[in-house]
């Protein structure tokens, strides 16, 4: 039995579009990923088209507008696929996840994955429109990034959940990015969200108000609080994989 | 910057806070903020997230050993921290600033042996 076969996927609807672009938000650094994909689930009117279940998440459902729901669900509008998860995914889960992911991509012909995260900064607090930066396994990306405005890492590292999407992607022969925006390392950041979403729109052709993101960010961190407390919990115990030296 | 109180002992202070608090807030549901440390060798810089909560309502105390926030928020809770020392400080000398719900206190460490000048 393969590992992966511990993540089951279920498609509550039928997901049948021809190149589809996947967006992640998945909890890490300053809960980037996860606000912008809920946002944009939100404000874009997504349909909820499935989810993701596995003994290996921690017994968690979530509760929305009166409805329990799982916490790693699956959205899609247009040639849109939204990836959300409102728990923190911890290593081992994170290694069958990625693995289980990348080969449904694949079996969906994926014409491009993005994951959204944020890249911590110790003066965040002085930045009013955090940067965002980026790298793919795509030259052709890369380049469609860089006209979106986003800054390519020339050297650096990805780790965590999204460097394993990297690395399956890479092996499955999928095109796939990584768009980190300057954040709070431990804090819920709305504004790092904002600015990928602003990047979103002009890479994927999306049409995102970011408005509301803005003047909600304070609710929004109330919100996450919970979230982002488990998520550094979670960060830390990722952290016990040591980054080599050179990138430190 | 935000108010600061200067007690001179500890009992003193514990007496102020617990009569203060229980006048102020008692009914608040406390939460502790999402807390990042960040020590040099001269301080410890505590930086506290507290989105919804108005400058004018924190309250930041501090003692040779502990330094404790408090600060009601609009939403019907209250964020509450004692942030426990490992070191002394001088609590005249503990600095606060809030800017965009994140409070940054500075706390110095106390010079404890200093070189002796011979004359």
């Amino acid at each position: 039995m393969d590992p992966s076969d511990d993540i089951i996927i279920i498609e509550t609807k039928k997901i049948d579009v021809d190149s589809p672009i996947v967006l992640e938000g998945v909890p890490d650094m300053g809960l980037v990923g996860s606000i912008a994909v809920s946002h944009m689930v939100q404000e874009q009117n997504f349909d909820a088209v499935g989810y993701i279940k596995s003994d290996l998440f921690p017994p968690v459902m979530v509760v929305h507008e009166r409805k329990v729901l799982n916490p790693v669900r699956i959205f899609q509008k247009g040639k849109i696929i939204a990836i959300l998860s409102e728990i923190p995914i911890d290593p081992k889960p994170g290694y069958m996840l990625s693995k289980r992911l990348t080969e449904w991509y694949k079996e969906k012909g994926v014409e491009l994955i993005v994951s959204i995260s944020g890249t911590p900064l110790q003066e965040r607090i002085d930045i009013d429109e955090p940067e965002v930066f980026g790298t793919s396994n795509n030259e052709e990306i890369l380049k469609k990034m860089e006209d979106s405005g986003v800054k390519i890492l020339e050297e650096g590292f990805v780790s965590g959940f999204y460097a394993l999407i990297l690395k399956n992607s890479i092996e499955l022969n999928l095109n796939s990015s990584v768009l980190l925006a300057q954040c709070y390392s431990s804090y819920p950041d709305p504004g790092a969200a904002a600015s990928i979403l602003k990047i979103l729109n002009k890479m994927t052709g999306l049409n995102v108000d970011v408005k509301q993101l803005i003047e909600q960010a304070e609710d929004l961190k109330v919100n996450y609080r919970a979230l982002m407390e488990q998520t550094n919990a979670s960060i830390q115990r990722e952290n016990k994989v040591d980054v080599p030296t050179m990138y430190r | 910057m935000i108010r600061r109180y200067y007690i001179i002992s500890r009992d003193a202070n514990h007496s102020f806070k617990e009569h203060y608090w229980h006048i102020n807030y008692c009914s608040c549901n406390n939460v502790e903020p999402l807390t990042e440390f960040n020590e040099t060798k001269g301080s410890l810089i505590a930086t506290l997230d507290m989105p919804c909560v108005e400058k004018e309502k924190i309250e930041v105390t501090s003692e040779e050993k502990c330094v404790s926030v408090f600060a009601p928020t609009t939403k019907g809770f209250c964020f509450k921290r004692d942030i426990n020392l490992p070191f002394s400080t001088d609590p005249e000398k503990v600095l606060a600033t809030f800017k965009k719900g994140i409070l940054v206190i500075e706390i110095p460490k106390k010079v404890k042996h200093f070189k002796v000048e011979i004359k």
